[in-house]
């Protein structure tokens, strides 16, 4: 029972604060592109242990801090160390990245100053890891269609009119200059895939 | 978010958070005030978003929140 007790409350909130920021991420930053990523990137992966692991660090360490008065935290079922797990893994992401100040405004990747800094050790590399991949994956899901649909107004055409009318005004403006702005049928079906997601992508390039 | 700065990425920012400063909008895409200026101006002279002042926001935008600054 002891060690159920010692062991339980950070093994949950290594499983949700893991799962936590997988689901974020691919409902997030790759939307409509999880469905190429998650079974092969083995940077999102690491990057949920990563936070997973934290989480469940935080959870071990707290009631030796909180003894210390050193970190104190009041909540609803705070006190109940199951209930802490729960919420210090589904909160794990968004306190690491609070930042207190950033250096540099002007630079495109300003390094912030403040917990936030911790996560610079690991998440930009892992991110960029993802990007490319995703990017791989994108590449080869599109391969036959690009062969199949080399004229490019016609992408465009085929594009512009799947283009839902109940989104709003301004999500259709800006997609359509997106889709006039290339150059390429490739570069048009990725930023379709990407906006639309597969099933309505797959409709309007059928193989 | 990665990869190549689209208007869409733009808009998306700007339906979140409401009215922001410009280079707000660029820390969030990874790129520099001017690499994004010619985007917002793009999507400004398309009726898509207005500026006041500093802010940038979408045509219409009713929400009133205080500009966040990137600081």
């Amino acid at each position: 029972m002891d060690l159920l007790d010692s062991l339980g409350p950070p093994a949950i909130a290594f499983l949700v604060g893991g799962s936590f920021t997988g689901i974020d991420l691919l409902t997030s930053r790759y939307a409509r592109q999880a469905f190429l990523l998650w079974k092969k990137s083995g940077s999102l992966y690491f990057y949920c242990l990563t936070y997973g692991v934290i989480a469940a660090g935080a959870t071990a360490l707290y009631p030796a801090l909180a003894h210390e008065h050193a970190l104190v935290v009041k909540g609803l079922g705070f006190e109940i160390p199951w209930v802490r797990a729960l919420y210090i893994g589904v909160s794990a992401k968004a306190l690491l990245h609070i930042r207190l100040a950033t250096t540099n405004t002007e630079s495109p990747r300003p390094l912030p100053i403040g917990v936030e800094t911790l996560v610079q050790v690991f998440e930009p590399r892992l991110l960029r890891n993802m990007d490319i991949r995703a990017d791989h994956e994108i590449r080869l899901y599109l391969r036959a269609r690009v062969e199949k649909y080399t004229n490019l107004r016609k992408v465009k055409v085929m594009i512009m009119d799947n283009i839902p009318e109940s989104l709003p005004e301004a999500e259709r403006g800006a997609f359509e200059m997106d889709i006039r702005k290339r150059r390429k049928p490739y570069d048009c079906m990725s930023a379709c895939l990407k906006f639309l997601g597969k099933e309505s992508f797959e409709r309007i390039f059928p193989l | 978010m990665g990869g190549t700065l689209t208007y869409t990425d733009i808009v998306k920012i700007l339906r979140e958070y409401g009215p922001v400063e410009g280079d707000f909008v660029a820390s969030q895409l990874g790129m520099t005030m001017t690499d994004t200026r010619p985007y917002l101006d793009e999507l400004q002279n398309a009726g898509i978003i207005e500026k006041r002042g500093e802010a940038v926001m979408l045509k219409g935008e009713t929400r009133t929140s205080s500009v966040i600054r990137n600081d």
